[in-house]
């Protein structure tokens, strides 16, 4: 748990400047889609982008929950949560079947429409650089740290504690606390998140809670659908057998 | 005089080549360029036509397990010629959904993946394995009629042996996978329409595939009487009224009890007011229940139309177009409002498609010919009971 | 819309064929004319269908009015065909009377004959010697006798179109039961006619001459 690693974002102290933008495709060495980053979005080349609402400026990255419906998905396992707190990819594995990106409550994976040999893109919390003692690319650049990089706990309390003592500059919310069972990634902005484009009223419950529901039923279906079975094929053979008898019987007669 | 009739231009052998001819120049576009330049597919519709065939192929094909429990299992062995057929159809079905995966999956050089890297917690992991599984399962129960064709009886012995428990696995899997290709939505509450979505979407697959199953059945058998007709000398190919009637009766039970479940959900779960919001899903909503379900239902619970064969023909089109509507509106419609964009098919997932569904019918065709497979075959187990 | 495309597409291609068989004369077996209760080769579709310038006489046997007055009889398709293949043993004899009611053919199924009556009053013209003792095929082709009528008789009392096709269908379906009745090894005949064989010729022989005078009452009476 300590170890675990999350972003805090402020809305309130991003000026707009795309400096995480543009590092985070310089350490992911992606190609630049568009030269203006307000209006790019997020792509098989952009794992985070800024978007302007009005005179605010918000980001979009990998939410990297706590309990990943892409990777509950994944039936290779090609995604996984890392200790660290990431959600990371192993396009080694992937077969391409892009459950992730149909499973996704907040739409984030991206996929290599134009390759013949696609991966899934995604912000991946920068977790090489993380486990070689960096920060992410763009909590690295933030000239304003409305990027925070750190222990996730840690910054559930900051988070909680700007909430607390500026009410009147913030939304009463920190979006990713609790959406789809709580991310590694916090929110907090001046507005509702609605207005800032992101996917509200998910539930509290972690997506794959949805699917768990129906699986763990698995086993009893089995188990009561094999004895039922056997027993139907039991009753009904002897049933016939015991209307030939009878047949015979009368027929004997 | 063989190769002169099989050469012999009918209008569907034209279009038949035709579909597969375009068909397989797509294929080789789709694997050589790559998903994004031969699909419509982005990052807002990843699942399009194919994955959507893909949930109609296996609902369709459920009659392999429905039948052959009825047989087998229930021992009402009057449905004794439609086992053959329907796990044929099966296993075509089966093998077209199969063939589609492959050629929707990004990288379909890794689709053995799955068979060793697992991850238990994923719906599509359970799906594979039911597939791969149940495909087992309808091989071994067809094998009989390719083993008798080439008189290999000692085989068909030890077969027998295993047959029950491999109908009762047969039935499990099948149970588990129909029922998952609904679990598959069960994670995307948020962006799937509240129409369709439900926490009981596996119970509506479930019991929607064994209606549309069996009636893909009597369809068939329609099928098979038209393209098999009694004076280019076919036996046991016409249709068999009695049989037709009584699973059109059991196609009747599954309906009304699809349409209780999905009142009662829609009832518990306040969505009533859903159906009077209008929109292009709730249009489409009525027109998959009203093909899918009323009308069939109303049809069929008068004696009249499940004894007469034209009804009865009209009526499997009308499970068949309800299940149609209902498994691409799930994969396809209900997701398309809350993505924000929209998708249609590309020309070379049509043309993929059709050439896959079209090999599958020649397939159904050549294996039809050439096995008994309307043959009255009786097991050994009902010509046993009979003396 | 991917969903009414699909859909389109099904409905569209099932169309197409039913267009397709009808440019080859065909028809598809869901609309073919047949009796649904039977997949039997007996009841082929021909059988089924009659000649709309033919009216049926609730006996069995079919009349057909021609311009010169005269009045051709036959064995219609059900009586051709009902316990097995038929064949004429007796006409009613040249240059007589007739009255409606009397017996005017005599047709064997196997080893057991049946009397067919006339369905009207007449003065028998001609007898076609060529059916006797063949077997029947293509019913309304073979007439049996020619008879000079009075065609102003009440043709109300006969069946023709569509109404004597749904009576023959309802004839058909009355017999199933009847044979099943009335056959010894019930269980023979059921399966055979369930699973589509043929009747077998030597089904007449297994009746009883009880069954045989059920049957004539049941269906060859007026």
């Amino acid at each position: 748990m300590l170890k675990e690693n999350g972003i805090l974002f402020d809305v309130t102290l991003c000026v707009g400047c795309g400096s995480c933008y543009k590092k985070c495709k310089e350490v992911n060495s992606l190609p630049q889609a568009n030269n203006d980053f307000l209006k790019d979005h997020l792509s098989n080349n952009t794992y985070t982008v800024v978007e302007q609402y009005d005179k605010l400026y918000t980001r979009k990255l990998c939410m990297h929950c706590n309990e990943p419906a892409c990777a509950s998905v994944c039936l290779v396992g090609a995604i996984k949560k890392s200790p660290t707190g990431a959600v990371v990819y192993d396009g080694d594995k992937c077969i391409g079947c892009r459950y992730c990106m149909q499973a996704c409550p907040h739409k984030v994976p991206r996929y290599e429409w134009s390759s013949t040999k696609p991966r899934i893109r995604k912000c991946i919390m920068c977790n090489n650089r993380v486990q070689e003692g960096k920060l992410p690319g763009c909590a690295e650049i933030c000239p304003t740290e409305a990027t925070l990089f750190g222990n996730i706990d840690k910054l559930i309390e900051v988070a909680k504690n700007r909430l607390k003592d500026n009410p009147e500059k913030y939304y009463q919310h920190i979006y990713g606390l609790e959406e789809a069972g709580g991310s590694h990634v916090l929110i907090i902005s001046p507005v509702p998140f609605e207005q800032l484009g992101y996917v509200s009223k998910l539930p509290k419950e972690s997506m794959p809670e949805f699917t768990m529901r129906a699986m763990e039923k698995i086993p009893s279906v089995v188990v009561g659908g094999g004895v039922f079975l056997s027993a139907m094929y039991w009753l009904t053979k002897r049933k016939n057998q015991i209307a030939k008898e009878e047949k015979n019987n009368t027929h004997g007669n | 005089m063989k190769i002169n009739e099989i050469l012999k231009p009918t209008f569907w052998k034209v279009v038949s080549v035709i579909i597969v001819t375009i068909g397989l120049v797509s294929t080789f576009y789709r694997f050589t360029r790559g998903l994004g330049a031969t699909t419509n597919l982005h990052d807002m519709a990843p699942w399009g036509l194919w994955i959507g065939f893909d949930f109609l192929g296996v609902g369709l094909a459920a009659a392999g397990f429905t039948i052959a429990a009825t047989v087998h299992i229930f021992h009402l062995h009057k449905y004794e010629p439609m086992v053959r057929p329907a796990i044929l159809t099966a296993f075509i079905g089966y093998s077209i959904v199969v063939c589609l995966l492959v050629v929707d999956l990004g990288r379909p050089e890794n689709f053995w993946h799955p068979l060793v890297m697992w991850n238990i917690h994923s719906v599509m992991f359970e799906i594979t394995w039911c597939l791969i599984c149940y495909t087992t399962v309808l091989i071994l129960e067809f094998a009989p009629v390719v083993l008798e064709k080439f008189n290999l009886t000692a085989p068909i012995k030890y077969l027998r042996i295993i047959s029950i428990p491999v109908v009762i696995a047969g039935v499990l899997f099948s149970t588990l996978h129909q029922s998952s290709f609904g679990s598959l939505y069960l994670i995307v509450p948020g962006k799937l329409h509240p129409l369709w979505y439900s926490s009981l979407l596996p119970v509506h697959f479930y019991i929607s595939c064994i209606a549309s199953g069996l009636s893909m059945i009597i369809f068939e058998s329609f099928l098979i009487a038209r393209a098999f007709p009694k004076d280019e000398g076919f036996h046991h190919t016409e249709l068999k009224m009695n049989i037709l009637s009584g699973a059109s009766f059991a196609v009747l039970v599954a309906l009304i009890a699809g349409f209780l479940l999905k009142s009662y959900d829609f009832i518990n779960n306040g969505k009533i007011s859903l159906l009077i919001k209008p929109s292009a899903e709730t249009y489409l909503f009525y027109l998959e229940i009203i093909t899918g379900t009323i009308v069939p239902i109303s049809l069929l619970s008068f004696k009249k139309f499940r004894e007469d064969k034209k009804w009865l023909y009209i009526i499997s089109i009308c499970v068949i177009s309800g299940l149609i509507l209902n498994r691409l509106n799930v994969s396809i419609t209900g997701l398309i409002a809350s993505s924000g964009v929209n998708y249609f098919p590309s020309f070379d997932e049509i043309s993929i498609t059709a050439m896959l569904v079209v090999l599958g019918v020649f397939a159904f065709r050549i294996v039809a010919k050439n096995f008994h497979l309307f043959e009255a075959a009786e097991s050994h187990e009902t010509v046993k009971e009979r003396i | 819309m991917v969903a009414v495309f699909v859909l389109a597409v099904f409905l569209f291609i099932i169309a197409a064929d039913i267009i397709v068989l009808k440019f080859q004369g065909k028809k598809h077996p869901a609309f073919a004319t047949a009796i649904p209760q039977y997949g039997s080769s007996i009841h082929d579709e021909n059988d089924i269908s009659i000649p709309s310038d033919i009216i049926i006489s609730k006996g069995h046997t079919w009349i057909k009015f021609g311009r010169d007055g005269l009045a051709d009889i036959g064995i219609d398709a059900f009586g051709a065909a009902a316990l097995g293949k038929m064949s004429v043993v007796k006409c009613a004899d040249e240059g007589k009377e007739i009255k409606k009611g009397e017996i005017i053919f005599e047709g064997s199924y196997g080893d057991k004959t049946v009397k067919f009556l006339s369905p009207v009053n007449g003065f028998v013209k001609a007898v076609n010697s060529n059916i006797i003792g063949k077997k029947i095929s293509g019913p309304y082709e073979m007439w049996g006798i020619k008879l000079i009528t009075d065609s102003k008789e009440n043709k109300r009392q006969f069946l023709s179109g569509n109404e004597a096709q749904n009576w023959m269908k309802n004839e058909f379906i009355r017999l199933k039961s009847f044979i099943e009745n009335f056959t010894p090894d019930t269980g023979l005949a059921g399966v055979t006619m369930y699973d589509g064989g043929k009747l077998s010729d030597e089904l007449a022989s297994s009746f009883t001459a009880e069954a045989i005078a059920n049957f004539e009452k049941e269906f060859l009476s007026l």
